[in-house]
């Protein structure tokens, strides 16, 4: 077993649902503030750094923390506002690559191998996206970068909070070695107790063993396992969610944006990008929507069902842009734009055609564009009258 | 202001010119109908900014003078729940009281003096064709036009007059209808070539006229008007360049077979095919095999059917597809009793002829 080379990203907010409450609420920045269950059975989803300091930690009896902390901030949570800012991080992690794996609202892997080319080595864009997504949400994100999801996921949990930690190809064993036993995935309570039985209290003790040993204590299967593991070999790839429910991109001007010129070409752009992801997956969508946010925090989202399901640039463009005439009008300053498709379906292999010819010239454009993003980067090319709105991001 | 009508009739031109006003507007007062009284004349006029419509009608029973500026939905609402033969609106105190029977409203209204002024139209470039042509020509046509968005979705009918004939086109981008009415005399309105808002259009098609009324239809700059006796429709042309459609109409070197079917069994034959043919991009099969039409459908998880239909043909085998929906259409909007059907291949678009003046180009679902 090989890790591959790849270059893997685990990204894990810190104390998220606390943090949005911090975010949301000024009056508790550094408070020990407590998110979960307040009934009598309830239980700690999230304790903020504040309040981990009193011994309070995830899945603890909320009766238990309260002991632990009188003083602090005891709250239920508010869940659309926690899915909120996760699509937030979403879109930032889809500026590096498609290829995310979340685990959860606050928790995700990203293979960003296709990237480096683009915008540099593990640790650059591991720096990058946290401060995008510190951009983009005000929330702190830890970031463990390795060649595999086992050590990406090791290395995020090393420094928390606002951590970025890189095992270096070759250095995953001695990073391992001093970690209990318990940091191997699949190591439970039962294994656990096993191995110090055994006197196996470090990663490092399950290194000097031999293959065999392991598998005669575990089973072949699982012996295998903890053998490629604690060497920091792991080659499960980064699986993305099968079918997303939709596709979109926004962008937010550093600047209220009140040119109809530069506002076009940033949809039109949007729009290519939107159109990209569609077709790396083999999806099309039946209904445009678009969203614009007018200063300081109007916003709304319009969406038109089309004629049938589209994953075409210029398609995707028109519809947004005619959706856009009706709830701007001219000069109108805007401060967010995005673009997205929803009611997705597999692109059939069967397709209606066009009396006013197809859209064959412009799905070669399509085509055209995707193959020189993919060699050359999300950025390298548009059509002529789209601005790539990363320009418009701050920050780069 | 103070009307008494007979219910029936003022509820029936109140429904058709409501349809036009907006269901939001940042302009409150294109919700409102405007109803003016003069004697036993009831003029009801509604208008969204693009698409006005007067409706008039007198009858016995009907008197009253004044004009008010009622908010549609709630005033069709309301006439709409009553039982009363007769009823009465009339003003009293700046509220509407509407009443009937035992029943009454009181309805706020608007200042009728800011309501959009409509402009009367003098006559000016236009023709006159007898209103039942003029319908069927409509309904030749209208059902293609685009009801959603996308490329060359004209919400909209290209009504054209050149050589003393009348066209009407219509088309989403993936079929197109025409409908030709020859022997209009179009004096001044010759050479005419504008894009009708299909809401302004339904507001003709739901005019109850007598049989050979006449139908006026005038040009001007950047509008057109229909009137009938009974009603008058005015709507701003919609903007935007309608496409070559005459470029998209196969020409004869371009459909070498023929088949003539009957439109009865080929559209019951198309309707059978809609039940297997799904809902996710539905396609209908034409199978053209020796003397024999095959009309099939399959889709996974639904299942298949397939019905046959005796044909004169003679050609080469051929497999051709298409969307059910645009067959059953067209096929229903038909009064001929048989229709050529004329195509190439499975890739090119087909040729529907109803007559030499009605056509409907369709073009296939390809893999």
């Amino acid at each position: 077993m090989e890790n591959m080379g790849r270059v893997i990203l685990h990204a894990d907010m810190d104390a998220f649902y606390a943090s949005v409450e911090q975010r949301d609420r000024p009056e508790l920045a550094g408070q020990p503030v407590i998110v979960g269950g307040l009934g009598k059975r309830g239980v700690v989803s999230t304790a903020s750094y504040e309040a981990r300091r009193f011994g309070v930690h995830s899945a603890m009896p909320t009766a238990q923390a309260r002991r632990l902390c009188p003083e602090g901030v005891f709250l239920t949570g508010r869940m659309e506002a926690y899915v909120e800012a996760s699509h937030q991080i979403r879109e930032a992690f889809l500026d590096y690559t498609d290829l995310i794996e979340p685990l959860s609202l606050d928790e995700a892997f990203l293979d960003v191998t296709g990237s480096v080319r683009l915008f540099g080595d593990g640790r650059s864009i591991a720096e990058s996206l946290r401060e995008r997504v510190w951009e983009s949400t005000h929330l702190r994100v830890s970031v463990g970068v390795a060649e595999s999801k086992f050590m990406a996921k090791v290395a995020s949990d090393q420094q928390k909070p606002d951590g970025l930690t890189v095992v270096a190809p070759g250095g995953e064993a001695a990073f391992l070695a001093p970690l209990p036993v318990s940091r191997l995935w699949g190591v439970g309570k039962v294994t656990q107790n096993r191995m110090q039985a055994r006197g196996w209290r470090t990663i490092a003790d399950i290194q000097e063993l031999a293959r065999e040993t392991l598998v005669a204590e575990f089973g072949a299967s699982s012996g295998q396992h903890y053998y490629a593991l604690c060497r920091g070999l792991d080659d499960r790839p980064v699986v993305p969610e099968r079918s997303p429910l939709s596709v979109s991109r926004e962008t937010t001007f550093e600047d209220d944006l009140l040119s109809d010129v530069q506002l076009r070409a940033t949809l039109l752009s949007l729009s290519e990008d939107v159109g990209m992801r569609l077709r790396r997956k083999g999806l099309s969508g039946e209904t445009v929507r678009l969203k614009i946010r007018f200063p300081p925090f109007r916003t709304l989202t319009r969406q038109a069902r089309m004629q049938e399901a589209s994953h075409d640039d210029m398609t995707i463009y028109k519809t947004a842009l005619e959706l856009l005439e009706k709830v701007r009008t001219s000069g109108q300053a805007v401060r967010l734009i995005g673009v997205g498709m929803t009611d997705l379906v597999a692109r059939s292999e069967f397709a209606q055609s066009e009396l006013f010819g197809n859209p064959v010239e412009e799905g070669r454009v399509d085509q055209t564009l995707d193959e020189i993003r993919v060699r050359f980067g999300n950025t390298a090319a548009g059509r002529g009258r789209g601005k790539r709105h990363d320009e418009e991001r701050p920050g780069r | 202001m103070k009307l008494v009508t007979p219910r029936e009739v003022f509820l029936q031109h109140l429904q058709f010119a409501a349809s036009v006003c907006p269901t939001r507007s940042t302009r409150p007062i294109l919700m409102d109908v405007l109803v003016s009284v003069e004697g036993d004349h009831v003029q009801i006029t509604a208008t969204d900014g693009d698409v006005s419509v007067r409706r008039r009608y007198s009858a016995e029973g009907v008197s009253g003078d004044g004009e008010a500026a009622l908010p549609a939905a709630t005033l069709l609402s309301a006439v709409r729940s009553m039982d009363a033969d007769e009823i009465t609106i009339e003003e009293e105190n700046d509220v509407h009281v509407l009443s009937g029977g035992r029943v009454r409203f009181r309805l706020n209204g608007d200042d009728p003096t800011l309501f959009p002024s409509i402009p009367t139209l003098e006559p000016e470039r236009g023709l006159e064709v007898p209103v039942t042509n003029f319908l069927d020509l409509c309904n030749r046509t209208m059902f293609s036009a685009a009801k959603e968005m996308g490329r060359y979705a004209f919400n909209g009918v290209l009504l054209e007059v050149a050589d003393d004939a009348l066209t009407l086109v219509a088309t989403d981008g993936r079929r197109l209808a025409l409908a030709k009415l020859e022997g209009v005399a179009a004096g001044q309105a010759d050479k005419v070539s504008v894009v009708v808002p299909v809401k302004g259009l339904t507001q003709i098609m739901r005019a109850q006229t007598e049989e050979n009324a006449v139908l006026r239809i005038e040009f001007r700059e950047a509008m057109v008007a229909f009137s009938l006796p009974s009603v008058e429709m005015q709507a701003q042309l919609v903007e935007g360049e309608f496409p070559d459609y005459r470029a998209v109409i196969p020409k004869d070197g371009d459909i070498p077979e023929t088949v003539t079917l009957v439109r009865e069994e080929f559209s019951r034959a198309i309707q059978r095919a809609s039940i297997t043919a799904g809902d996710e991009g539905p396609t209908v099969t034409l199978g053209f095999g020796k003397n024999l039409l095959t009309v099939a459908s399959r889709q996974d998880g639904v299942g298949d059917s397939r019905s046959e239909i005796e044909v004169d043909y003679t050609g080469e085998a051929t497999e051709l597809r298409f969307n059910p929906a645009f067959l059953g259409e067209f096929l229903k909007t038909l009064p001929e009793e048989s229709v050529a059907f004329r195509f190439k291949d499975r890739m090119s678009a087909g040729l529907f002829e109803a007559s030499q003046n009605s056509l409907y180009v369709i073009m296939p679902i390809t893999s």
